[in-house]
């Protein structure tokens, strides 16, 4: 065709090329603990530094940049800081980290949904090491003030691979003075919630009992707790999918009849932030979902409800109560050069002190020391909900998405059979679904050996 | 509707209230849609989830265009949409001007089919090719990347708008051209170029206004420093609460540029729209 | 907004170095002159060649491979993923729902935008103003307007609903019913694109010839009659114009499937667009999803070319 073609196509080939061989023969990454062999702690150890920090902007970041000089006084590192919003930032970092991308040092990571799919890519580095050299840990840290089940919800295949920022769990949340109008005391199992929601449920004056997720991949989430109350599991202890047992599919059940028996109309559809948005209108009676929203129910200019909204833990079936916990963490990208450095970083912004602050603002703090300190407990404004959130750190147990991967592919399948329930599906209608949805994820682990 | 059954005054009449009814009807989507974005931008949350919705009777407020402009650094996103928009505009007219002049003046059909498949690959394709050639290339997110991608998008439309001009020239500029001893190249750069004029300002404002649009490019070559505005959007969107507020006000703003433009130039925008459909 | 097209007509091709050059000491511009017809368009081919070859060739490569971009590199699997979308009931519906989209939205484009351009074709004070306000849906930044429509669908909170049910209608809850999805997608492509296929029609109704016009007003029609028998067909190429133009583009739809419902509620309005981007973005499915994308682009080049001899084929007549 033209003369000036053929030059292109070999630079294109060599290109590519050298992009493959990239992609085929490069350095293995993370899991090799920190570079500086010492004992003893120095703040100022990486003086002169910069580091680039690439995270998902889940309201914390503006309250980071704010405190950056502070760890920059601290350390003598500078910090750029790269926020995406969660569902670009979802989309983006498994891109940049499949080409290797070393441009970032810190990342963000939600183990629950990444976590597995990361650690067999490759994606994560062991802070272990770290967390236990006294050499690059600053003796203050006191990691153990994270409790028990949020410690577990940093670690993928028992490797600590992240710290939390925040706090996520799941919780019911209710209008007091509906139900104290219906004269009810606060249900503690699935039955009682649901002759509460029906006895406020009133559709024709727009008032609706019960509200929850309906979007599949979302549903787990809240569903989650539904399942481990009904004594049920994702997988069982054999590696075998099961959310077709007796128990799975009773907690799915239970979930479709009470969103569709006493939600608000086009529940099967509703996102992630539409039952918290119609609680805060005053058209719903109660919801369960994670711990996030306080601020906004608080906030009289958000809020028709503000004042009037109870909290208590997720209830109970045959089984007890199993809130999971999880959240988005700090954790360092594999293929960075500063490892030493970015961990320096990750130990300032969840300090103890860095909770605290956070604390004060309403933000869902991770460590235990923040939740009981004296500043906060002085002017806590919903102490009801903070023991709420406690009272799960000490008992958590739960997963809220099946351990599988890819885990948002896992989530898609799992969270099928609750939008078929709202949708109002039962009995053997909603086995069957439940039967087709456990041989997808059945798959999915068979393709993980 | 027959007329016959009317006095004719009246007929007219009817007719005019008929046809002033439709164009009002025609007119409705769009004034609605862009009506619930403005007045939504002045609501306070508590407001725009209000049902009945209200719609003019509530207390404006501008607390949504303060957030929107103090928690995002908006002057440097809005700087990145025009910088990016004007150069990648500015680059497919440099390259996209002579490859047009040719192909109209030498008939290349088959040029112009192969450099049209630009136009036909769907965006999703490009987005990991791109994303591992430019990390190759210690590109992501810097300026010259996410300008080199959205020539896929302004440089077919040059093309295509500006084959359309040259081949509208008279044959005969070509002869006078040459028996006043002008060099070919110089015939394109003398003589084409400044007879289109009117083209260049077309494709330049097309390719300006869709790569002002783009979302998928900058969502992936983009990062924090070089964010444009229809990605900065999405900002609003927390993992506790969607601002619906601040995110109309955003949209808001991004889409008055774009409107003004059109205002100015809607002949050219109709020109570039319709171009080598009529023939 | 460009597309395919044959080439416009050009004045007729001269072999080069014709005609009568006056001598010159510039070498090297008689040689660049000489080879103009190359030269010129050089820079564009080296671009787009740059530009489009890779993402080409390496998403091809990709096809025949598995990886989920760790550091294992891509596994080789032949045609594996193609046989398995095909086997795949999820990729047989995302086709379907793509055609619905399509089809429906297409459809309504071209009825309402022919309309549309019959009533702008009428002289009357302020049209110009009005025609520039009736193409603002068109220029608006698609993932910001789909934002307001996300917001104006929301199940109980949107305004559509309860316009619905005010006038005493049933409760629709649009973006969130799986068989309303897709037609509500459809609309908000419609307000879109309306006015695309509205101008070029406008543009093709103001190149008509009158005499056609002439002859049936002579035989008496009417109104209704004349468009039906004499403007339409004469209309015909430019409605396959607008057509090609929208379907291309429809089949490929993006911005405001992935804002509006992101393939909800379920994979109700899973496209295979979306369907690829999912696979390949989201699942990390490299391998599945740039086999997805070969369909796709196959599935456009496919109705491209149909569309393209139907057109050359209407012009013969």
């Amino acid at each position: 065709m033209l003369p000036t073609i053929r030059p292109a196509v070999r630079a294109l080939a060599i290109g590519l090329t050298a992009v493959l061989a990239a992609s085929a023969c490069g350095s293995t990454a993370g899991g090799e603990g920190p570079e500086f062999e010492g004992d003893t702690f120095d703040w100022k150890r990486y003086d002169g530094t910069s580091l680039n920090v690439y995270i998902a902007d889940t309201g914390q970041v503006q309250a980071l940049r704010d405190n950056l000089d502070e760890f920059t006084d601290l350390t003598g590192i500078t910090v750029n800081i790269e926020s995406a919003d969660v569902t670009s930032y979802r989309q983006n970092l498994p891109v940049r980290l499949t080409s290797r991308a070393s441009d970032f040092d810190v990342m963000a990571t939600f183990p629950e949904v990444d976590g597995l799919q990361f650690a067999s890519n490759g994606w994560y580095t062991d802070l272990g090491p770290y967390i236990d050299n006294p050499g690059v840990t600053d003796p203050e840290y006191d990691f153990e003030d994270f409790r028990t089940g949020v410690r577990e919800a940093m670690k993928v295949d028992d490797q600590t691979i992240t710290v939390l920022w925040e706090m996520q769990t799941d919780l019911v949340y209710y209008r007091k003075d509906l139900l104290e109008q219906a004269g009810l005391a606060v249900p503690t199992t699935f039955e009682e919630w649901a002759a509460a929601a029906e006895a406020v449920h009133d559709p024709d004056n727009r008032l609706y009992g019960f509200a929850l997720r309906g979007i599949p991949y979302q549903t787990t989430t809240p569903f989650s707790s539904f399942l481990y109350a009904h004594c049920g599991q994702w997988v069982d202890d054999g590696g075998q999918a099961v959310i077709n047992s007796p128990e799975a599919v009773e907690a799915y059940e239970v979930y479709g009849q009470l969103g569709n028996n006493y939600g608000p109309p086009g529940i099967a559809g509703f996102d992630w932030p539409v039952p918290s948005q119609q609680f805060a209108q005053g058209n719903v009676f109660a919801f369960l979902d994670v711990n996030l929203f306080v601020s906004e129910l608080e906030d009289p200019s958000r809020s028709r409800v503000a004042g009037n909204v109870g909290y208590t833990t997720v209830p109970r079936a045959d089984c007890d109560p199993a809130p999971f916990i999880g959240g988005w963490g700090y954790a360092i990208n594999p293929f960075s050069e500063q490892r030493d450095a970015s961990w320096y970083f990750i130990q300032w912004a969840t300090s103890k002190q860095m909770n605290l602050d956070l604390k004060l603002t309403g933000w869902p703090s991770p460590r235990a020391s923040a939740w009981e300190s004296p500043e906060f407990a002085a002017g806590d404004p919903t102490p009801e909900f903070s023991q709420v959130v406690l009272d799960s750190t000490e008992n958590a147990r739960a997963q809220m998405n099946p351990p599988v991967t890819p885990g948002v592919e896992a989530r898609e399948i799992a969270g099928l059979v609750a939008n078929r329930a709202l949708e109002g599906q039962t009995g053997d209608q909603l086995q069957q679904v439940a039967d087709q949805q456990n041989e997808q994820l059945q798959g999915l682990l068979d393709a993980m050996q | 509707m027959s007329a016959s059954t009317v006095p004719r005054g009246a007929g007219r009449t009817l007719r005019r209230i008929a046809f002033w009814l439709t164009l009002i009807v025609a007119l409705a989507p769009a004034a609605f849609v862009f009506f619930w974005m403005v007045t939504s931008s002045f609501k306070q949350q508590v407001d725009i989830y209000t049902i009945p919705p209200q719609w003019l009777n509530f207390s404006p407020t501008l607390d949504n265009y303060r957030s929107a402009l103090e928690q995002t650094p908006f002057t440097r996103y809005m700087m990145n949409s025009l910088l990016v928009a004007t150069a990648s505009s500015l680059f497919g007219l440099m390259i996209g001007l002579p490859a047009a002049y040719s192909i109209a003046r030498y008939r290349q059909s088959k040029l112009s089919l192969s450099l049209l498949t630009a136009r036909l690959l769907p965006g999703v394709a490009y987005l990991v090719p791109f994303f591992v050639a430019f990390t190759a290339l210690r590109m992501v997110g810097s300026y010259p990347a996410l300008i080199l991608s959205h020539v896929i998008i302004t440089f077919p439309l040059t093309v295509f708008i500006m084959v359309n001009f040259f081949a509208g020239l008279p044959a005969e500029i070509y002869d006078a051209a040459e028996v006043d001893g002008c060099g070919r190249l110089e015939t394109f750069w003398r003589i084409a170029l400044p007879l289109t004029r009117p083209g260049m300002l077309t494709a330049g404002i097309l390719a300006f206004i869709f790569s002002w649009n783009d979302f998928k490019m900058a969502l992936i070559l983009s990062d924090g420093d070089t964010r444009t505005l229809p990605v900065a959007v999405f900002n609003f969107v927390h993992e506790a609460s969607l601002d619906w507020g601040p995110m109309m006000a955003y949209a808001t703003i991004i889409m008055i540029p774009v409107l003004i433009l059109t205002l100015f130039a809607q002949r050219h925008i109709v020109t570039g729209m319709t171009m080598g459909s009529v023939k | 907004m460009s597309q395919l097209t044959e080439s416009p007509p050009a004045p007729p091709a001269r072999p080069a170095g014709s005609g009568s050059m006056p001598p010159r000491r510039r070498p090297l511009l008689d040689w660049l002159d000489r080879y103009d017809r190359y030269i010129l368009p050089a820079p564009a081919v080296i671009v787009v060649v740059a530009m489009l070859a890779f993402p080409i060739v390496y998403t091809i490569y990709l096809s025949f491979h598995q990886w989920s971009g760790g550091l294992r590199p891509p596994q080789w699997i032949g045609l594996d993923n193609f046989t398995r979308a095909l086997t795949t009931g999820q990729f047989w519906g995302s086709l379907w729902r793509t055609a619905y989209f399509v089809i429906l939205s297409v459809g309504l484009q071209v009825v309402i935008g022919v309309g549309a351009a019959l009533l702008f074709h009428r002289r009357f004070p302020g049209r110009g103003i009005a025609r520039t306000f009736f193409m603002f849906p068109m220029i608006a930044t698609p993932a910001a307007v789909a934002l307001v429509w996300k917001m104006m669908y929301d199940p109980t909170i949107g305004v559509f609903n309860y316009l619905v049910q005010s006038i005493g209608g049933p409760t629709l809850l649009w973006t969130s019913d799986a068989n309303l999805v897709i037609p509500a997608l459809a609309i908000v492509d419609t307000w879109m694109w309306t006015p695309l296929v509205m101008l070029i029609v406008l543009a093709g109704l103001a190149a008509l010839p009158q005499e056609p016009f002439e002859a049936a007003k002579v035989d008496g029609a009417g109104p209704i009659r004349t468009f039906v028998s004499v403007t339409l067909p004469l209309l015909r190429p430019v409605l396959l114009v607008a057509v090609l133009f929208r379907l291309i583009d429809a089949i490929k739809t993006f911005d405001i499937i992935k804002v509006i419902t992101d393939g909800g509620p379920g994979q109700a309005s899973e496209t295979l667009n979306l369907y690829a981007f999912k696979q390949g973005l989201s699942y990390l499915h490299f391998g599945y999803g740039s086999a997805l994308l070969v369909f796709l682009t196959l599935l456009v080049f496919g109705v491209a070319i149909v569309f393209t001899h139907v057109r050359a084929r209407t012009e013969e007549k």
